[in-house]
């Protein structure tokens, strides 16, 4: 095997490159980092995880720590959903807004204390994510509360899969995380090493997302892969996360677009008191989105891309253009996001998809999740 | 088919050397490029085509891909066996996972050779 090549000098590695380039994967850039796409087959990878186990690296993602007396305040400011409910070592999703209601990115919050929240952000967006949340802070009046990049500081992996406990128990024994409900936390030192357990996840499997510090990332890997965890790369975390309908920040919604369009207004409380974006967004919930992502079925098995234009069936005039499209290993057939006009939103209605080439396919509107099918 | 002694196209079909019927196909560095192949959609048997026309559309997870006629002629077969097992392409690529068979009317003096097409896949 020829020893891989030195990164291009603008690509970053994780901790876990040596790790993937043994497994065979195929390495490509995604986010200004050099990642795993498959180390074989993706399909085959989708699969495992929905069957049994598979593990993603997703050290590339970011997290940023408010720490500080006033810490729930300032991140309640900077999400659109209410943090107040939760109970240590409680997470929710969210988006991060501005003035005008655009979304900057979407984001897992934990309460560990009421003076400790840690948020993890995506890779791309981990420089936008931590200036406007600095920003934010910078606008507000804190006793000693401080917005903390941390991204250096972890490294992050995620254990999903009908087996994920069980993995878990060979790797670190009998613990507390086998009583832990989806969206909670587990903190501690085990073998000497600090982890931090989430019961969260872009699968839709129950599973965890584990970090730890970087330097034990490769031993972390290889137990939870010599325990029959099946390494996966970015493509599988691709059409897992996709069979779900789970947004993916910067192509289903972008820095254009609010959460009401891209069918995140369940993560906005404007109940709650003040947040960033929080007026913009009561204006367009009361007069309604100018468009709303919805799921497609594409007919055929051509795979609408990111991109193609949506026409309502016979019309010339764009209605809509796909966000996502992929092929769904669960249901064996194509599946794609895309925004439409709220007329033509609804469950059942018949579109067109342009293909290019002079080509189209018809699709309809379906409810989401894609997998397990709604009807 | 020997992947040796098969003709090839810069944009990565292959076709067997001779004979009036021809199988045509993706080379091994196709396939690795496009990864798991989901689906391939083939037109009308009888279709006459130039060199260069699109013959038919792999859709593999990641992207979607036209095949080009090598040659001029028309197309005669196509592989059925990929409507239910598209992954052959994949795994075969100069065996099973042939695509379809050419009546070949046209010159294919100007088709490569396997070195040549292998030099032009090295970066």
């Amino acid at each position: 095997m020829t020893s891989a090549p030195s990164a291009p000098s603008d690509l970053k590695r994780t901790p876990l490159f040596d790790a993937h380039v043994a497994a065979g994967a195929k390495m490509v850039p995604f986010g200004g980092w050099e990642m795993p796409l498959h180390y074989g087959s993706q399909i085959e990878e989708h699969k495992a995880t929905r069957a049994t186990c598979g593990i993603f690296d997703v050290s590339h993602m970011g997290q940023v720590e408010i720490v500080g007396q006033d810490a729930e305040r300032v991140a309640n400011e900077i999400v659109t959903n209410d943090l107040a409910p939760l109970r240590d070592r409680q997470a929710l999703y969210a988006v991060m807004c501005r003035e005008d209601g655009t979304i900057v990115d979407d984001v897992i919050v934990t309460r560990f204390n009421p003076e400790y929240f840690f948020i993890v952000v995506n890779a791309s967006t981990y420089e936008k994510d931590v200036a406007f949340m600095e920003r934010v802070a910078a606008e507000m009046t804190v006793q000693e509360t401080i917005v903390i990049p941390a991204a250096e500081s972890w490294a992050m992996m995620a254990v999903q899969g009908p087996e994920w406990t069980e993995v878990f128990n060979v790797v670190l024994g009998d613990g507390p995380w086998e009583k832990l409900p989806p969206f909670h936390s587990f903190r501690g030192t085990m073998n000497g090493v600090e982890l931090i357990i989430s019961t969260t996840g872009y699968t839709g499997e129950p599973g965890a997302e584990i970090l730890c510090p970087p330097e034990d990332a490769t031993e972390l890997w290889d137990a939870f892969v010599g325990a029959g965890a099946r390494p996966c790369g970015l493509a599988a975390r691709d059409s897992l996360r996709l069979e779900k309908a789970y947004r993916l920040s910067g192509q289903d919604f972008t820095d254009a677009e609010n959460p009401y369009e891209a069918g995140l207004g369940w993560v906005v409380k404007l109940g709650k008191g003040s947040f960033s974006g929080k007026y913009a967004l009561s204006r367009i919930k009361e007069r309604g989105p100018e468009k709303v992502l919805v799921g497609l079925r594409p007919e055929g098995g051509r795979i609408p891309r990111h991109g193609a234009e949506i026409r309502a069936v016979g019309e010339p005039l764009e209605v809509g253009l796909v966000t996502s499209g992929g092929h769904s290993p669960s249901l064996h057939a194509p599946i794609a996001l895309g925004y439409v006009r709220p007329d033509l939103a609804a469950p059942g209605t018949r579109l067109e998809i342009d293909l290019g080439g002079g080509r189209s396919c018809e699709a309809k509107v379906v409810k989401t999740p894609f997998f397990p099918p709604k009807d | 088919m020997d992947e040796k002694s098969l003709k090839y196209t810069k944009s990565h079909e292959w076709i067997e050397p001779s004979g009036d019927r021809r199988k045509v196909g993706i080379s091994d560095h196709a396939q690795e490029q496009l990864g798991d192949i989901v689906f391939v959609e083939f037109p009308a048997e009888g279709k006459v085509v130039a060199a260069g026309d699109e013959v038919c559309v792999i859709e593999s997870c990641k992207a979607t891909a036209s095949v080009y006629a090598p040659v001029a002629g028309r197309v005669v077969a196509f592989n059925r066996e990929l409507t239910t097992a598209p992954d052959t392409v994949n795994r075969e690529p100069y065996g099973g996972g042939w695509l379809f068979e050419l009546e070949v009317t046209g010159d294919d003096s100007g088709l490569l050779d396997q070195a040549a097409y292998a030099k032009t896949t090295e970066e």
